[in-house]
């Protein structure tokens, strides 16, 4: 079965320069913690393949993540390989111009992988959802802080 | 370097979309696709490679394709063919109102050796352009004569 988390909030600037900072993926290392390593094996601008390594519920975990970027600015992207709770993991993120500033809406679609949760008996498929939505609005509120801040790292 | 083609295909827009988004249909379809490995594939999303034929041997691309039915597939070879450095492209598939549906290809690449005089670029240019223009002729042959689902 299909999920869908989506979380959103308002950051202090513009669609285009919220949308630029989303792609750098140099950035998020400044700015998201969790994010441990980015090797970026092809970027032409629209396109890009990367290998991020990310702390999730106390494990590293490396994923390979496609992203495309939209006209518009959105972001759309998909793991070939899922997490390892995941059978399918794909997303977005979204910008709207929101009077002058940028209302952000991250979106997750993904698929539990049940034989990890059989396995891992420690975390329940209920709390590792819960905490993912947790973890995507943790994404957001550092992003917002950036631009709180004037786009300085901290 | 932006090379666009396109073609009226005389049968329906989702059958269409179909044919260019499974890749069964394009070793149907296209006798110099050798073979075509798919490492992902969601419904939207596509992570293959494609081997084809081509006068100087057999040449092998990897690549992704974002597909939004009915309307696109965007593309991007994380393995270009050899003499590119970069190439990328999408398929438009639009209604023409009369019962038809317009294809559109185009390819946006960059070659190798690049410092090399124009007259090398316009080659590649051209032969990029034959091929985009023959596959679409074959793909509106395919589709309008013996496409089975």
């Amino acid at each position: 079965m299909t999920l869908i988390i989506s979380v959103e909030t308002t950051l202090n600037t513009s669609v285009k320069k919220a949308s630029s900072l989303f792609w750098d993926f140099k950035s998020w290392q400044n700015i998201w913690s969790p994010m441990q390593a980015v090797e970026v094996l092809y970027d032409d601008g629209l396109h890009q393949e990367v290998i991020m390594t990310v702390e999730r519920d106390g494990q590293a975990e490396t994923n390979r993540t496609i992203r495309f970027l939209r006209e518009n600015g959105d972001i759309v992207f998909f793991s070939p390989e899922a997490p390892p709770m995941m059978t399918i993991h794909r997303g977005e993120w979204k910008f709207y111009n929101d009077a002058g500033k940028c209302r952000v809406k991250a979106m997750r679609e993904f698929e539990i992988n049940d034989r990890y949760f059989n396995v891992n008996i420690s975390l329940a498929p209920e709390q590792f959802i819960k905490n993912f939505q947790g973890r995507l609005k943790n994404i957001l509120d550092k992003f917002q802080s950036y631009f709180d801040r004037g786009g300085a790292y901290v | 370097m932006n090379v666009t083609k396109e073609v009226l295909i005389e049968s329906s827009l989702s059958k269409i979309y179909q044919a260019f988004y499974n890749f069964k249909h394009w070793i149907r379809a296209l006798s110099d696709v050798l073979d075509v490995k798919i490492f992902y594939d969601d419904g939207y999303h596509q992570e293959f490679s494609m081997t084809v034929s081509r006068p100087g041997g057999e040449e092998t691309v990897k690549g992704i394709r974002f597909c939004e039915p009915d309307k696109t597939i965007e593309l991007f070879q994380t393995q270009p063919p050899p003499l590119f450095k970069k190439m990328m492209g999408t398929w438009r598939f639009s209604n023409d109102n009369k019962g038809g549906v317009i294809v559109s290809a185009s390819r946006e690449f960059e070659i190798l050796d690049d410092d090399k005089q124009d007259s090398h670029l316009n080659d590649i240019k051209k032969m990029l352009s034959s091929y985009l223009d023959k596959n679409l002729n074959l793909f509106k042959r395919y589709i309008e004569n013996d496409f089975n689902n």
